[in-house]
């Protein structure tokens, strides 16, 4: 068993690439077979994936050498405390593959579906590769697979409103693209070498130079244009409220973390707390953003009226609270930045699952009633109680009232604004979370108490092969609310090893 | 306006850009980190370890085939795009620009097409096969391949394109990139040893060279009949004739 969950990391990226590859040739044979091979493949994914997850609590981190080559010869494979995020990932792609099967009936074209399952299959490889990866170009190709699909998923619709909104996303995920691979050739010009850790380790061999400076700028505005942080948010709104509803689910719950997880790749295990190259402008400064697009996604959300479009700006205020959780840090100590960096990972995990619940939600309504007004959406409630009660539940969460799971992370980011003295941090959060709140109402007052603007008929339930996805999530909302211990467990250790300190950190004890 | 501050801004990267550039270790000097640290590994030991005597195919094949089995990939994932959003080709109601062109083309043109044909592809596999001695590998071979694929049609028009590189063979012959790789990597797997390793301790040792080659050569045909097949793929997707 030891011997076979070592595999396990490079084998669940590997799964999904051949499981991609294969999907059009399995189609060929059979059309509905493609539906049900990507959910093997899926599923597949995701028992490897649990196996190194388990493997990662019980023996400490995997590193896996490809051909056998050592590092920094080969290329490295290192599943850590941060890379659990997979398990999310491919968790998350077996429900919104399993959601996708009705749903794509009513916006895609027939014979784009076994397309349609490629790109899901190959936008959570890039997915997972990316974040298991410890190599710095092998971190790249991996983007490029996530982008390039995340780009066709939009306009796969044949809609000429997504085409544009598409090429909006390719245009700046281009130049971002572009400027991440500007980075990885300057550093390896410095280093030497693309080994992340091993890069870090020389890093520190050489006294600072200018071009290490520029990289890192180069690294924080091409993830920062990946998770949609404010000046370089425009292309999100479009594109995620005009995909297909399970594709906005994983570009919103899932993609725009990828960005974050490069940036904590990049500025905490490459540059590094304590080591020479002084980067705590940069976290400020990023702080500051945050705090802008924190309030600028919750303002925007306030004046929509398409449900898909509130998410979306939902999302990008959901971005600034994770990059304001991440960027609170010292440079000479490390344990002050503990809380806001829980805080941070923590609202990754939950802002994943909250997010695909309201997307699946909203996708769920549209399905059936062709609307995604809210003011056509009115009445709701009464003739789709589960999906309206879900949607219900995850709009609290995302409000961040105590006892569902948006509280928490809340909570500890404010803690760690506090730590530092930035009380503005800690307004700027609690104005765009009345925000949340505000417009987060509007939506429930809507569905539930408003009358319909004619009266609904030939409206039921949704069906259930979308219920299912969507009351797991509902309910996972509410669990890991309740239980905040559970991913505190996990969340504490990848906290602390980012951080440089032992992963059995506690703070004060 | 508008103009002037984009302007100012790319002035502003440019100077960045160019002022990191000057900041870099010295080019060609033997001291920079980029020719002292992995490097000297791969120009000694590559021939022997990796067992290819071009050293750029030992190093993206065999230390970074990972890196290149996700370039193959993302080569697979552009045609998946293109037919995202295009759709594939439709052989019935097709009536391409060149078959709908007034101008018959020249004797000599199709003479020459016909002519050279053969020896194009025999080159792209010259190429292909060659790759672990000289310069050149599957992705070069591949797109000579997908370029011939594209003359023929060009030339001949799409009714007879299509009908020599039929799209149930495509649909396989797409995905073989990935694949190829994926089957030369896992063999390793079974005997206990980390993916992408091109060896097989549980066999005869005297074996072990050849299986080396026989995995690479897997893996460049893989690479260069699924990148011709991608090209020429997406060629026949793009060439749609505008609706009137």
């Amino acid at each position: 068993m030891l011997e076979f969950s070592q595999h396990c990391p490079v084998l669940m990226t590997i799964t999904l690439l051949v499981g991609a590859a294969l999907t059009p040739i399995v189609s060929r044979f059979r059309k509905k077979l493609s539906f049900l091979w990507a959910m093997f493949i899926s599923l597949l994914s995701f028992f490897f994936c649990s196996c190194a997850t388990w493997r990662l609590y019980s023996e400490g981190p995997i590193s896996y050498w490809l051909s056998g080559w050592e590092p920094p010869y080969g290329i490295e494979v290192r599943f850590d405390y941060v890379s659990t995020i997979t398990f999310l990932m491919t968790g998350l792609g077996v429900l919104i593959i399993f959601y996708s099967r009705k749903y794509i009936e009513h916006e895609i074209n027939e014979d784009k579906f076994s397309l349609y399952y490629t790109l899901v299959l190959l936008l959570l490889c890039g997915m997972v590769g990316f974040s298991v990866t410890g190599d710095m170009f092998n971190l790249y190709v991996f983007l490029e697979i996530l982008s390039l699909s995340g780009y066709a998923l939009i306009a796969i619709t044949e809609e000429k409103l997504n085409a544009m909104a598409s090429f909006k996303y390719l245009v700046m995920g281009a130049i971002s693209s572009l400027s991440i691979l500007a980075g990885i050739a300057l550093l390896y010009n410095v280093t030497g070498t693309l080994n992340m850790a091993d890069m870090a380790l020389r890093l520190q061999q050489f006294p600072p130079i200018l071009t290490s400076y520029v990289a890192l700028v180069l690294f924080v505005v091409g993830f920062s244009v990946k998770a949609a942080m404010f000046p370089v948010h425009i292309w999100l709104p479009d594109a995620h409220a005009l995909a297909p509803s399970p594709v906005s689910a994983l570009l919103s719950g899932l993609v725009i973390k990828v960005g974050i997880v490069g940036m904590i790749r990049i500025l905490y295990t490459v540059y590094r707390l304590g080591g020479n190259i002084n980067f705590i402008p940069v976290t400020n400064f990023m702080g500051w953003l945050a705090a802008i697009t924190i309030l600028i996604g919750a303002f925007f959300a306030f004046f929509q009226d398409d449900i898909k479009m509130i998410f979306a700006y939902s999302s990008i205020s959901n971005i600034g609270y994770i990059v304001m959780g991440i960027s609170l840090v010292s440079f000479t100590q490390p344990e002050k930045g503990y809380l806001g960096m829980v805080g941070g990972l923590i609202h990754i995990f939950n802002h994943a699952i909250i997010k695909s619940t309201l997307f699946l939600c909203a996708g769920a309504l549209i399905y059936k009633t062709g609307f995604r007004k809210l003011s056509d959406l009115r009445g709701m409630g009464k003739k789709m109680p589960i999906t309206c009660g879900a949607l219900t539940i995850a709009s609290i969460s995302i409000a961040g009232i105590p006892p569902t799971s948006g509280f928490i992370c809340k909570w500890y980011i404010i803690l760690g604004a506090i730590e530092f003295g930035k009380w503005y941090f800690a307004a700027a959060l609690l104005i765009g979370t009345l925000l949340v709140f505000a417009y987060y109402i509007k939506i429930v007052n809507a569905i539930f108490f408003r009358e319909p603007n004619e009266p609904i008929t030939k409206v039921d339930e949704a069906p259930m092969s979308m219920l299912i996805p969507i009351v797991l999530l509902a309910i996972g909302c509410l669990v890991l609310g309740v239980f905040a211990y559970l991913p505190l467990a996990v969340i504490r250790p990848a906290a602390a090893t980012i951080l440089g300190l032992p992963s059995t950190y506690i703070p004060g004890g | 306006m508008k103009k002037g501050v984009i302007i100012f801004a790319l002035f502003l990267l440019w100077v960045l850009l160019v002022a990191a550039v000057i900041a870099l270790p010295p080019m060609g000097s033997s001291e920079t980190p980029a020719y002292t640290h992995v490097v000297p590994r791969y120009l000694e030991k590559e021939v022997e370890e990796g067992g290819a005597n071009n050293i750029v195919t030992g190093i993206i094949l065999n230390y970074r085939g990972y890196d290149t089995m996700g370039e193959v990939t993302v080569i697979f994932t552009a045609l998946i795009c293109v037919l995202a959003v295009l759709g594939r080709e439709n052989i019935k109601r097709h009536t391409s620009k060149v078959e709908l062109s007034s101008v018959e083309k020249s004797v000599i043109v199709k003479s020459v097409v016909r002519l050279l044909a053969p020896f194009i592809i025999l080159f792209a596999l010259y190429i292909i096969l060659h790759g672990a001695e000289s310069p050149g590998g599957g992705f070069q071979g591949g797109a000579i391949l997908g370029a011939s694929v594209i003359v023929f049609t060009l030339t001949f028009g799409f009714t007879l394109g299509m009908k020599k590189f039929p799209l149930k063979y495509r649909t396989i012959l797409e995905s073989a990139g990935p694949l190829s790789f994926f089957i030369s990597g896992v063999v390793a797997l079974f005997c206990g040893l980390n993916f992408l390793t091109y060896m097989l301790p549980c066999i005869n040792h005297a074996y072990q060279d050849l299986v080396r080659h026989l995995l690479l050569l897997i893996i460049e045909i893989g690479i260069g009949i699924g990148g011709g097949t991608v090209i020429g793929s997406i060629f026949f997707a793009m060439e749609k004739v505008e609706k009137e």
